[in-house]
């Protein structure tokens, strides 16, 4: 319980941090996000400027902007007239996540499965097109599987829509996209880690005992392999993150991806601040998330911790 | 047997960068509006995007603006790191913790929206007045500055454990400065690690500056990276889906080539090494 809480503070003054860098970041710099506006006379820029509050010195400002974070307002976006930072997110956020942990799940489903399988000493066909699958995944462009997979499926073949996010249908091109890279981390983790124990003893003890190989392979390698590869889901979910800019552009997906890159480009600085901390929090919340389950599994950290 | 056919492909194509103009039918900004979304043919081996410019002289030239950023970067990540590890790892104390929230700090934002964020921040500098150069300026100034973090985690980790060597405080007792102990010392020890370190940067380097292209926020067209093109190409990929396949492959190629030879160098340089590819 006390760890918990440990943790909640911790991840509260991560947040705090980069809230504070990232407000200054993009207000401290010189210039306002108003100035490349066509045709603004200086009386309208003006009274912009102070409906967003941009003239006042820069430490009310920030005391503004923290008191909102506090009270969960993210402020209003510059350019989506009328539009709070929350309104989109509460659009955008969902197909997100259910993008993001739909490819954690399918890639540990798939990368658990393919390891495991390869690691059996007996087909070594099996092994060495697994590790290739592996290394083919790890570094195809996002850019290059998505349009390859629409190509295949959607034109060649029509059997599921090549873009848009409307029902189950819609999701298995963009998953199984976004699961290749973090599934070639597991399949390598799972692979080193699952090649060194089916060299020990108690392998070799239940082979002779007459154990049949997937048997052995399911229930001690993987067992073995299970907290290493739990451990690392944290950086899995944050390569998901990333990944997902690409992948929601190329389907259509209507996430927060989209928002973040136009917010970029239109300067829109209050929705960048707004969606890249909510990037962190969503990050964040996932590496505690992932720590805390090592550790109530692991049984040899709880006992250091007692 | 992989690594060497990986490393003859790389050459290839770094002898394709080199001497890109002399290899390349066209220039990468040539348009021909009489052969607009031509797929491969023999003048055009690659075919031609909406403008009628050779995509196989667009790529071609793209790989030097690709190549360089990911060389480019990852040495400045390099030197950065390096310093930044052996000061942190060496001093060790209040530095060091310093270094690590700093670290934990970092790695709570994805990747990807630092980048970008460090693009934003970067824009607002005008160094250069051609706006291609300056693209460049930013997403090579936001590039080192992200990954020198990852690097200087690894270096600090194998400082502390060479710092704990027997021969260390031999040196430390000899007199020696800290400065010649890390430089004379420990650097030449993990040095076999550093170039594992390096092949690895390579390519995540340039993945990075492709997926930033392609969102639209890294260099502009004319201008042509591989990240340019596949930003252009994706859009047309029901009509002309050579425009998305042949950049999307060639970057490929490059990743796997890359890996292989880090993969290869690894095992001969630092066998019992923690950097995994990832």
């Amino acid at each position: 319980m006390k760890k918990v809480f440990n943790k909640l503070l911790q991840l509260f003054l991560t947040l705090f941090v980069i809230s504070t860098l990232l407000f200054f970041i993009l207000r401290f710099l010189p210039g306002s996000p108003f100035d490349e506006e066509i045709a603004l006379s200086p009386e309208v820029k003006q009274s912009i400027e102070a409906y967003y509050k941009l003239d006042q010195p820069i430490y009310v400002q920030y005391l503004s902007y923290m008191k909102g974070l506090l009270s969960g307002d993210l402020g209003e976006s510059y350019k989506f007239q009328g539009l709070s930072v929350n309104t989109i997110l509460a659009q955008t956020l969902p197909s997100t996540l259910a993008l993001g942990l739909m490819a954690l799940l399918f890639s540990y489903f798939v990368g658990v499965i393919l390891a495991i399988s390869s690691i059996n000493p007996k087909k070594p066909l099996w092994n060495k097109s697994v590790q290739f699958f592996s290394n083919a995944a790890s570094s195809i462009p996002n850019f290059l599987s998505a349009p390859l997979l629409i190509l295949i499926f959607s034109f060649w073949l029509d059997l599921l829509p090549p873009a848009l996010w409307e029902g189950p249908s819609y999701y298995i091109l963009p998953v199984v996209a976004l699961s290749l890279r973090p599934m070639s981390l597991i399949i390598r983790l799972l692979r080193y880690s699952g090649l060194e124990s089916i060299r020990a003893d108690y392998v070799r003890m239940a082979l002779a005992k007459g154990v049949s190989t997937s048997a052995i392979l399911f229930k001690h390698v993987l067992k073995n392999s299970l907290i290493p590869l739990l451990a690392i889901s944290g950086s899995l979910f944050a390569q998901i993150l990333s990944g997902s800019f690409i992948i929601e552009q190329i389907f259509a997906v209507p996430g927060l991806a989209k928002y973040f890159v136009e917010s970029v480009t239109n300067r829109d600085y209050t929705l960048v601040i707004g969606l890249s901390l909510v990037y962190s929090i969503i990050l964040v919340t996932a590496n505690m998330f992932f720590d805390l389950l090592v550790q109530i599994i692991d049984p040899r950290i709880q006992r250091e911790a007692s | 047997m992989k690594n060497k056919w990986a490393l003859i492909i790389l050459i290839i194509i770094i002898l394709a960068a080199v001497f890109a103009p002399l290899i390349s039918p066209f220039s990468y900004e040539e348009q021909n509006l009489d052969r607009v979304l031509m797929g491969p043919n023999f003048i055009n081996f690659m075919g031609t995007d909406s403008l009628g410019r050779d995509l196989y002289s667009r790529i071609v030239f793209g790989s030097r603006v690709s190549l360089l950023v990911g060389l480019f970067t990852s040495i400045i990540a390099l030197i950065i790191g390096v310093f930044w590890g052996s000061v942190s790892g060496y001093v060790g104390g209040r530095v060091d913790n310093f270094f690590m929230r700093f670290f934990d700090i970092l790695q709570s934002v994805p990747t990807l929206v630092l980048m970008i964020l460090m693009t934003v921040f970067w824009s607002r500098f005008k160094v250069f007045e051609q706006a291609h150069l300056q693209s460049i300026f930013e997403v090579v100034m936001s590039l080192s500055i992200i990954t020198w973090i990852g690097i200087a985690r690894v270096v600090r980790a194998q400082v502390i454990e060479i710092k704990a060597q027997p021969y260390i405080d031999a040196a430390v007792a000899l007199g020696v400065k800290p400065i010649g102990i890390v430089l004379k010392h420990i650097l030449p020890n993990i040095l076999g690690s550093l170039i594992v370190l390096l092949s690895f940067q390579v390519p995540s380097n340039i993945m990075l500056e492709s997926f930033l292209s392609f969102l639209g926020l890294g260099l502009q067209p004319p201008y042509s990276s591989w990240g340019v093109l596949a930003n252009e190409g994706w859009r047309s990929l029901r009509s002309a889906p050579h425009l998305i396949v042949f950049p999307g492959f060639v970057l490929f190629i490059t990743m796997l080539c890359l890996n292989y030879i880090g993969d290869g160098l690894r095992d001969y340089l630092d066998p019992k090494s923690e950097i995994k590819n990832f």
